[in-house]
């Protein structure tokens, strides 16, 4: 997709937003929604502005860069999987397993070097926080 | 004189010290790390500060800052690949200097106009900022709110190179500053009925996910992220340029002082700009211009000045008035807040001690970088080797932790890594994230006293020209409105010629 295409995609999508916006702003008690709409009028000229920008004739139009979905897509479920776990199981178990698990599918590392790192940086991150910070992480409502 | 003296003190304590060296070090590692900028560096530091007194989060955050600035010429003499985006002119000199076996007097120069610069530019904040604090000490509702436009007209007009896209950047920033419970009604905006936005979105994981975890997710994504390829230049020869050398530089030095501090001042302008202002006036005046951009020793002088004097000078406008000119120093804003100091005069009045502080450590941090600089720029190299992949997972452990530990709620997190999300492809698709973050700051200001100033003259807009001193920053603001407009019309002009 070129950047063209997603600058339109991005004027329609934040045009419609900041209308909302501008509409919820006019119906709020007193002042209230003035800044609000105010707000959502810079946005609207600025979508209409990037719109305009589209529309002309634009020889140097860049396809955007490619984007490697599966990368994309594993460093998402990973962090996905660190917010669950850190919750569920507790911190210590899902900081260690989230590390691995991004060394060994996106850096490619060996597993016992991935492991040593994960386990490592845990201990890091323990000491900072946990000993030295005092910062109650989450203990996990499953191992406590 | 009687904050001087117990701030400078405070300076010298052995934890003080040791703070600013693990800030320095810290500092030093992140910039010359490609990919990592000076922004990240400070938002991962924001968490570790959040137990520490004001005074030493401080001066860590300040530590970072200024040797993350000097940390990326390292790779950008000896790998010519810029750490940070204000050490890309210094590769143009640096780089044919190293091949040429000349990286270690490369390093030293660069090293040595980075402290001269730092330096100067923290003597212009000793000097500047509490006479413009004691002015700001004068302004009222109108001049706070033509002052916020001010700031937010010329970080889009400015700094980014896509003014439109910018603007739209900067509306969203305004819109999310609005969520919340509104201050003089009490009536709920946009939070739709969560309670943990009853307070507004929450800043410091605003920063975090789209200056950390966006680098992060890039980092990650791109199969060879982050990975230097090649050996780069072995560090040869003498590790300090000769007297002569240093002699012929100081015109240069003093010229890219000033100007790096100047351009840091003004609102939106960054390091970058700053470096290849001085690099082009260090060519303009040299007797010798034709050896720029081939291995000449004044051009690493002249970007490393520049680019570190602005450090000194973004705080100027930061610290006196509460508007921060760029994105490291809209971060920093977090890191004040979060210890109970508002950015405005009152840091010099209520908070004098701590100000100053802060003012006398970037002074120490300055001259700390440039001891460990020469002494351990070599071994630096080494930390550049690390692949993407294996520092974006360690970033994005780091930057959840970290936004975890500032109000101990899982809310935060999801909300940093949904704006990590949107940094990443707001870099991709080339909308700037400063604006909308500068918004985010900057539309709390600028709500209140523009609905205070709208109370006190009774809906009547010509108040913000009938006043002298908002009527000066109307007139800025005309100004800054009416540069980019310039430009964009000369650049058309010459593009017809």
């Amino acid at each position: 997709m070129t950047l063209v295409k997603i600058d339109r995609g991005v004027a329609l999508l934040f045009g419609v937003a900041f209308a909302a916006v501008i509409a919820t702003g006019l119906g709020m008690r007193g002042d209230a929604g003035v800044f609000p709409a105010i707000a959502g009028s810079l946005g609207i000229i600025a979508c209409i502005g990037l719109a305009l920008g589209t529309l002309r004739s634009n020889p140097s139009d860049e396809p955007s860069a490619p984007l490697e979905v599966r990368r994309l897509l594993i460093i998402c479920l990973c962090v996905l999987g660190l917010l669950v776990l850190m919750v569920t199981a507790g911190t210590f178990i899902a900081l260690p397993l989230f590390l691995f698990a991004g060394l060994r599918w996106l850096a490619r590392l060996r597993w016992l070097t991935s492991l040593l790192i994960s386990l490592g940086f845990t201990a890091m991150i323990y000491l900072i926080f946990v000993q030295l910070l005092a910062v109650p992480l989450p203990s996990g409502w499953l191992t406590s | 004189m009687d904050v001087l003296l117990p701030a400078l003190a405070n300076v010298l304590t052995p934890l003080a010290l040791l703070t600013l060296l693990l800030g320095t070090m810290a500092g030093m590692t992140i910039g010359s790390l490609p990919g990592l900028s000076s922004t990240m560096g400070v938002a991962l530091c924001i968490p570790i500060t959040f137990n520490m007194p004001p005074d030493l989060a401080l001066m860590l955050l300040g530590a970072v800052y200024v040797s993350s600035v000097y940390g990326g010429s390292v790779t950008a003499i000896l790998l010519r690949t810029p750490g940070t985006d204000a050490s890309i002119a210094t590769a143009l000199d640096g780089y044919p200097l190293a091949e040429a076996g000349r990286g270690g007097e490369a390093l030293g120069m660069a090293t040595l106009a980075s402290l001269f610069g730092g330096l100067f530019s923290v003597v212009v904040l000793l000097v500047i900022a509490p006479p413009l604090s004691t002015v700001a000490l004068a302004f009222g509702p109108q001049e706070y709110t033509v002052l916020a436009i001010f700031g937010l007209v010329t970080i889009v007009g400015v700094a980014s190179d896509r003014p439109i896209k910018g603007m739209l950047a900067a509306a969203v920033g305004l819109v999310l500053a609005c969520v919340g419970l509104d201050n003089f009604t009490g009536i709920q905006r946009f939070t739709f009925g969560n309670s943990e936005l009853f307070d507004g979105v929450p800043l410091l994981p605003a920063l975090i996910g789209l200056f950390s975890v966006s680098q992060a997710f890039n980092l990650c994504v791109p199969t060879a992220g982050g990975v230097l390829t090649g050996q780069g230049q072995k560090l040869k020869g003498r590790n300090l340029p000769l007297w002569r050398d240093l002699k012929r530089c100081l015109r240069t030095l003093l010229r890219s002082s000033v100007i790096g501090s100047v351009v840091g001042i003004l609102p939106g302008a960054g390091t970058s700009i700053a470096s290849f202002i001085s690099y082009n006036e260090a060519r303009r005046h040299s007797s010798t211009p034709e050896r720029f951009g081939k291995g000449e020793l004044e051009g690493v002088a002249a970007s490393e000045s520049a680019n570190n004097a602005v450090t000194g000078g973004t705080l100027i406008p930061t610290l006196t008035l509460g508007i921060p000119g760029n994105a490291v120093t809209a971060v920093f804003v977090g890191g004040l807040t979060i210890h109970g100091m508002i950015p405005g005069p009152s840091l010099f009045t209520q908070h004098a001690e701590t100000t100053y502080t802060l003012i006398f450590s970037l002074l120490l941090a300055n001259v700390l970088f440039a001891v460990l600089g020469l002494w351990l720029c070599r071994y630096l190299v080494v930390v550049t080797k690390v692949p993407g992949a294996v520092l974006g997972p360690m970033i994005l452990v780091f930057s959840v932790i970290g936004t975890y530990a500032l109000r101990n709620e899982i809310f935060d997190v999801w909300l940093t890594v949904a704006f990590g999300v949107v940094g990443f492809f707001m870099e991709r698709w080339r909308y700037p994230a400063a604006p909308l973050v500068i918004a985010l700051i900057l539309g709390p200001i600028l709500e209140v006293n523009f609905r205070r100033s709208m109370q006190i003259s009774h809906w009547d807009l010509t108040t913000f020209f009938t006043r002298p001193l908002s009527l000066t920053l109307s007139l800025l603001v005309v100004a800054a409105l009416a540069y980019p407009i310039w430009n964009q019309w000369r650049r058309h002009r010459a593009a017809l010629d």
